[in-house]
């Protein structure tokens, strides 16, 4: 009797012991020398690559957790990192590096990643080392193209826009012959392809003046932008859309847009959704503004190395190998793969990148793409309250599409309410002149 | 002499081990069936309230260009202050107000309803309609947003396609609409659910009251309003608290909206706000002033829902 009784005691005390334990499963175990390695991204098939890894390195095991794209991952990895059950690795857009490092989050791998600096492109390596250290692998960057249906071009009887002159006014004869269908769109939920309109003219939203911040959100270049970009809203010449909403692609297939400014990550987008218009697309550089042959980056990430993370130096070789190795690469800047285009500098003249591709109407991408990524204005940073600025942003963005706001003044409100985000962290700013 | 103390302890101890024993007896027994609960209960409950407390008293610092290792600082009410001067968190709030007061007693209102006609004596097939309605609340919250999110997406919608082969355009997320979107998405999810708890009071009441009822004439009309409403009060008032504490916790629903919705922003309710300051801003103690804030309204308004559904007006 006495014995079923402690016996019941001891079940019950192990059902609580178990449950409470569930709540704070620790990150990966390092079982005698063999090591195993989290990572979150979103880079379709990268699945893929770290199958070819784990299959070559018995010893560091990568476990791979998709997450979605971008703005919506961002909770989930922070969360993670919070819980201290992050893993090692995670998919972060350069934009959000320094924000991630302010609030904590990134181990500082300077030492570990010393002798492969040199692999990337410099400047993503300054993107990946906020304030001098670093915490992260370049992985791509986002030079921007005009990705345009030829077919549709023709039979609008429009030319490649080279300048956003060019662009308005193709954007007005298109809207003029048929009101339900525009050349392109502004995404309210693409905060990044705004920023590169900003950039490409020659804004700096934030720059380090000794030991204080710069912010220039509304500065010259950037209201420029603004106000042509709400021009084309105003007059219906461009619609506004969400480009993360599963009808994105639908619209896109069915020729609602004629073209999409974008990144070079784009590529694998586009060729996996819109697949019954393969063919009809073309690249052409990204419309400049006048004489300038200055281009824009929007996007690409790096992999951070999370705080809590164990085994830097092995997280760092990995990194590194996926990043800039021609094994990995094969797989995550194939136009139908990853459609990454690389951060490392050798990485664009693997064949990968120098394909003639059949979607595109046999175009090799990388003849626009690499003249577009050496147009790039590389001394763009990103502020360490960016993460908040770039919501601000988005939510801007649905108030101009719905008619609440205008792009000039939500320029205004982001560059008052950064300096304010801050102030309120203790953080040095002042608005630049 | 020696006597009476011997009555004495032998009352006593007749008397104080009656008492004094059985916990002792049983103290095991007590034990292994409260402990479980009460460290459940301590662990994901009391400490997790104490904690956002705390947490909410403090906040993240940093210095210079930010990028030292951020330090918590102890600000007292400063993250109140904040919350109660902030108009995106009075937006959100009052947002959720507005969507309580018309989605709560529509929702009740037709669950009711639904419950009279399947407990009248007319009724059908009432066990497969039981099961009908409440189908859609086996739905996962966050998968039945998603559905209707694609019900109400402008490029995907059938019903948008319909009214456009119609000439009419219908726009299920404008800015004054989608709120209505989304409370057709909570009732739809949520109506069979609180019928379910109305059609079971209902089933309780003693029939021989209808038979009564029926003899003195009253019709089916009368019997419903008069003799069944009243005795589901108690019903109607569990069913009316659990849906206002539901409509302030309201998230699945606007998350899912914001991804296709330029109307709903990302501060869109107060829970969206709270995780928005969380893990977005890295701001966990202004996200926890906003939780706490919250708890206190739900707290407030289910207590004087209940004192006024409860009052005896007879």
């Amino acid at each position: 009797m006495k014995q079923r009784k402690i016996l019941a005691g001891i079940v019950a005390a192990g059902a609580v012991v178990t449950m409470l334990a569930g709540c704070s499963s620790a990150s990966g175990g390092s079982d005698s020398g063999s090591v195993t390695l989290g990572y979150m991204g979103w880079v379709p098939k990268a699945d893929e690559a770290v199958a070819i890894w784990n299959e070559a390195h018995p010893d560091i095991q990568v476990e791979y957790s998709p997450v979605a794209n971008g703005q919506e991952a961002y909770p989930k990895i922070r969360s993670s990192v919070q819980a201290g059950n992050a893993g090692c690795l995670a998919q972060l857009t350069y934009d959000q590096v320094p924000s991630f490092v302010a609030d904590g989050m990134l181990l500082d791998v300077t030492d570990e990643t010393a002798d492969v600096a040199d692999t990337f492109l410099d400047w993503t390596w300054s993107q990946v080392s906020p304030g001098g250290k670093t915490y992260a692998i370049p992985q791509d960057t986002g030079p921007v193209a005009l990705y345009y249906r030829a077919d549709l071009f023709e039979q609008y009887g429009i030319d490649v826009p080279a300048t956003w002159d060019d662009f308005a006014a193709a954007a007005e004869q298109v809207h003029a012959a048929d009101p339900e269908v525009t050349l392109s769109y502004l995404a309210t939920d693409d905060s990044s392809t705004v920023a590169a309109y900003a950039w490409q003219r020659g804004a700096s939203w934030f720059s380090i003046d000794g030991d204080s911040w710069k912010v220039g959100i509304d500065d010259a270049a950037s209201l420029e932008s603004a106000e042509y970009w709400q021009g084309l809203l105003d007059s219906g010449a461009i619609a506004t859309t969400k480009r993360w909403d599963p009808g994105f692609y639908s619209e896109l297939a069915s020729g609602k847009y004629l073209s999409m400014i974008g990144a070079a990550w784009n590529t694998a987008l586009i060729t996996a959704n819109v697949g019954d218009t393969a063919g009809a697309w073309r690249v052409a550089p990204m419309p400049t503004d006048g004489d300038s042959t200055d281009t824009a980056n929007s996007g690409g990430s790096a992999v951070a190395v999370l705080k809590g993370c164990e085994h830097p130096e092995q997280a760092v070789e990995f990194a590194t190998w996926l990043n800039s190795s021609e094994e990995s690469l094969d797989i995550l800047a194939a136009s139908d793969g990853g459609g990454l285009y690389p951060a490392a500098t050798e990485a664009l003249d693997y064949d990968v990148v120098n394909q003639a591709d059949d979607f595109f109407g046999g175009q090799n991408l990388n003849e626009v793409f690499k003249e577009s990524a050496q147009n790039v204005n590389t001394s763009w940073a990103w502020g360490p309250t960016y993460s908040s600025t770039d919501t601000a942003l988005t939510d801007g963005l649905s108030k101009v599409a719905t008619g609440s706001s205008t792009l000039p003044d939500l320029m205004g409100s982001l560059q008052d309410s950064t300096l304010s985000d801050m102030e309120d962290r203790g953080i040095s700013a002042i608005p630049a002149d | 002499m020696t006597a009476a103390p011997l009555i004495d302890r032998r009352a006593g101890s007749e008397l104080r081990p009656a008492l004094r024993r059985r916990p002792t007896r049983f103290r095991g027994a007590i034990l292994m069936f409260t402990v479980p609960f009460m460290a459940l209960f301590v662990f994901v409950y009391v400490a997790p309230i104490i904690y956002s407390v705390v947490q909410s008293l403090f906040a993240t610092q940093s210095s210079g260009l930010g990028f030292g290792e951020p330090e918590q600082v102890f600000v007292g009410a400063a993250n109140y202050a904040k919350a109660l001067g902030d108009t995106e968190f009075w937006a959100a709030l009052g947002r959720i107000l507005l969507f309580g007061i018309v989605q709560v007693p529509v929702m009740l209102g037709g669950a009711l309803l639904l419950a009279l006609l399947l407990d009248s004596a007319a009724a059908r097939w009432v066990s497969v309609y039981r099961v009908l309605y409440f189908l859609p609340y086996a739905v996962p919250g966050v998968i039945a947003a998603v559905l209707w999110a694609y019900l109400y997406s402008p490029a995907l919608s059938p019903f948008v396609a319909w009214g456009d082969s119609m000439g009419i355009d219908l726009d299920f997320l404008g800015p004054n609409v989608v709120l209505w979107s989304m409370a057709n998405i909570t009732t739809w999810v949520f109506m069979g659910y609180n019928l379910l708890i109305i059609l079971s009071s209902l089933q309780a009441i003693p029939r021989d009251q209808f038979e009564a009822a029926r003899l003195d004439g009253a019709s089916e009309w009368r019997i419903a309003w008069s003799i069944k409403v009243p005795q589901v009060r108690p019903a109607l008032v569990l069913t009316g608290v659990n849906s206002i504490i539901g409509t302030l916790q309201l998230f699945n629903e606007p998350q899912v909206m914001h991804v296709i919705a330029d109307a709903v922003s990302s501060s869109y309710v107060p829970t969206m706000l709270a995780m928005g300051a969380a893990f977005v801003k890295n701001d966990f103690g202004y996200a926890s002033a906003v939780s706490v804030l919250l708890a206190i309204v739900a707290g407030l308004i289910s207590i004087v829902y209940y004192r006024i559904a409860m009052r005896s007006d007879a």
